[in-house]
């Protein structure tokens, strides 16, 4: 569904932020990316929604390399990935409410669906109350969870959430993960780029983990044995 | 629309500016197409009234006014040419004067006013004021016309009026469409300005928008929406305050030029403005948007 190909970035400033990156993530997977500041997971981000193009090798999503995209084409990209940004990228002056009708008006959806759409997702975040509030009326953690309201507002086929329990307390951000885990389990590939794996449980998620810009793991969960070579076994 | 509105209200001063210098600039559009509807008036006022009469001695024939009349029509470039004769002479007096009882009666020096003591004459209507002089011309050579006390032959025609009335209509033209570039341009340019900061200041908004999946198109649209709404504002007040200028002006216009021109002038007709107006204003608001719009996607 996504897969990096011999992929590098180099920025117009000389600095190689990914070298040789390669890896492939299936549909449905939870993919957690590691690794610390400035290892590159925030780049592997922009290069996935067409922000960035990389300066070799190929990007693939579902099965269509998206280096060189028309904009007709990253449009269509970046409505099939919801984004948590790291830095929420929440419209000030709007509502929580305001900010996630506005990534349903930009995929053209109805009006009059809008509203009832709305608060479906934020009981399913947890602030259904926080409709009119601005962002500087919410905490961090339901600036978060409004950031997250709207990635998933569109049904998006993957998210990305880059850093998405960045400056929250474990509690917190145990919920959000928790969160993205039940975003998962309905279908959608989650892709979470964090530095903080202490909070997570690799075991059982697809790992991969960067150090200055090179994988120095990839590990895929252990595929679980099937109910049918247990009752052979036995 | 709600978020067009929503970006007028939050700088209410650069929408006021624009609107200002759109209006100034649609104000004087608005007079300018009025001064040239009511000047192209008065021009074919006079190029359509007989503009040479040549008054013919007393003696004369009937025959012999109408050979001259042939001569003219063959030899210069004449649109018309009539033999007025004296009775027709005093009929032209008499709707001159509105049939005063008072004037018709009054005593000149050759007596009352009769047929009489009208002469006879040739009214011609030239295509062009550039072919008074070979008319004049024929007109001077021919024993026909009469002769005044001075010796000069008895022809008028207001060339000098109607030169004049180009010259300044052309001038007006020349003088109004310089006047309207400008103003047009810095109506342009303070409208793309106003739009630039707007877009500038909101680019963290459409950045996230883009990114978002948004098309261009929407990203923008508020903007050259709110580009529109300055231009038609500017529109409707520019043509009101000119219709307001000219419903103060009437009194004055319709004593020097009520012959000519109809005043008050009808409604319908003050509207013709407006229309050319809405669509002056959208072409500016589109340039001007667009231009910051394009300003913004260069970047």
């Amino acid at each position: 569904m996504v897969i990096f190909n011999s992929v590098t970035k180099i920025f117009p400033n000389g600095d190689e932020v990914l070298t040789q990156i390669d890896f492939h993530i299936s549909q449905g997977e939870m993919v957690v990316i590691t690794g610390k500041s400035g290892a590159g997971k925030t780049t592997i981000g922009r290069l996935l929604i067409g922000d960035l193009g990389p300066s070799e090798g190929d990007i693939l999503v579902d099965g269509e390399s998206i280096v060189g995209a028309k904009p007709k084409d990253l449009i269509s990209l970046r409505r099939k990935i919801g984004t948590v940004f790291q830095d929420y990228k929440i419209i000030p002056d709007k509502t929580t409410y305001e900010n996630i009708a506005l990534n349903l008006e930009v995929i053209g959806y109805a009006k009059e669906d809008i509203a009832e759409k709305i608060q479906k997702i934020l009981e399913i975040v947890g602030i259904p109350n926080k409709t009119d509030l601005f962002p500087s009326q919410l905490s961090g953690g339901e600036l978060q969870r409004a950031s997250l309201a709207r990635a998933i507002a569109t049904e998006p086929h993957i998210l990305f959430a880059d850093e998405p329990t960045g400056n929250l307390d474990s509690v917190t951000s145990k919920e959000i993960f928790k969160l993205l885990k039940e975003i998962n389990k309905a279908g959608t590939t989650v892709i979470i780029a964090t530095h903080n794996q202490d909070l997570l449980d690799p075991n059982g998620l697809h790992h991969i983990a960067l150090d200055k810009g090179k994988i120095v793991s990839d590990s895929h969960p252990p595929k679980p044995k099937s109910k049918s070579k247990k009752s052979k076994k036995k | 629309m709600k978020l067009t509105l929503k970006n007028i209200r939050r700088s209410p001063y650069q929408a006021l500016a624009a609107i200002m210098v759109t209006s100034l600039t649609l104000f004087i559009i608005s007079m300018f197409i009025f001064i040239s509807m009511a000047s192209q008036v008065v021009l074919n006022h006079f190029e359509t009234k007989p503009q040479i009469i040549a008054y013919l001695k007393d003696d004369h024939t009937q025959e012999q006014a109408n050979q001259l009349i042939n001569v003219i029509t063959a030899k210069t470039n004449v649109q018309d040419a009539l033999y007025i004769s004296k009775d027709q002479a005093l009929e032209i007096y008499k709707q001159s004067v509105g049939n005063d009882p008072l004037l018709l009666g009054s005593v000149t020096e050759l007596g009352l006013v009769t047929a009489e003591i009208l002469p006879a004459s040739i009214e011609v209507t030239a295509k062009t004021p550039k072919d008074f002089d070979s008319i004049v011309e024929v007109l001077s050579a021919s024993e026909l016309v009469s002769i005044t006390p001075q010796g000069q032959k008895e022809i008028d025609f207001p060339k000098d009026i109607i030169g004049e009335l180009t010259r300044w209509t052309q001038a007006i033209r020349t003088a109004g469409i310089v006047l309207i570039s400008a103003l047009s341009l810095t109506s342009i340019l303070t409208i793309m300005i106003i739009i630039s900061l707007k877009i500038s200041s909101r680019r963290m908004e459409i950045g996230t928008l883009k990114l978002l999946g948004a098309k261009q198109l929407f990203v923008l649209k508020p903007y050259v929406q709110e580009s529109i709404i300055y231009g038609l504002f500017g529109a409707v007040i520019g043509w009101l305050f000119s219709y307001i200028a000219l419903l103060y002006s009437t009194p004055f216009l319709s004593q020097r030029l009520g012959g000519i021109i109809t005043f008050p002038i009808p409604f319908l007709i003050v509207l013709i403005p407006l229309g050319l107006l809405i669509i002056f204003s959208l072409i500016l608001s589109l340039i001007s948007s667009f231009w910051a719009v394009l300003r913004f996607l260069k970047r």
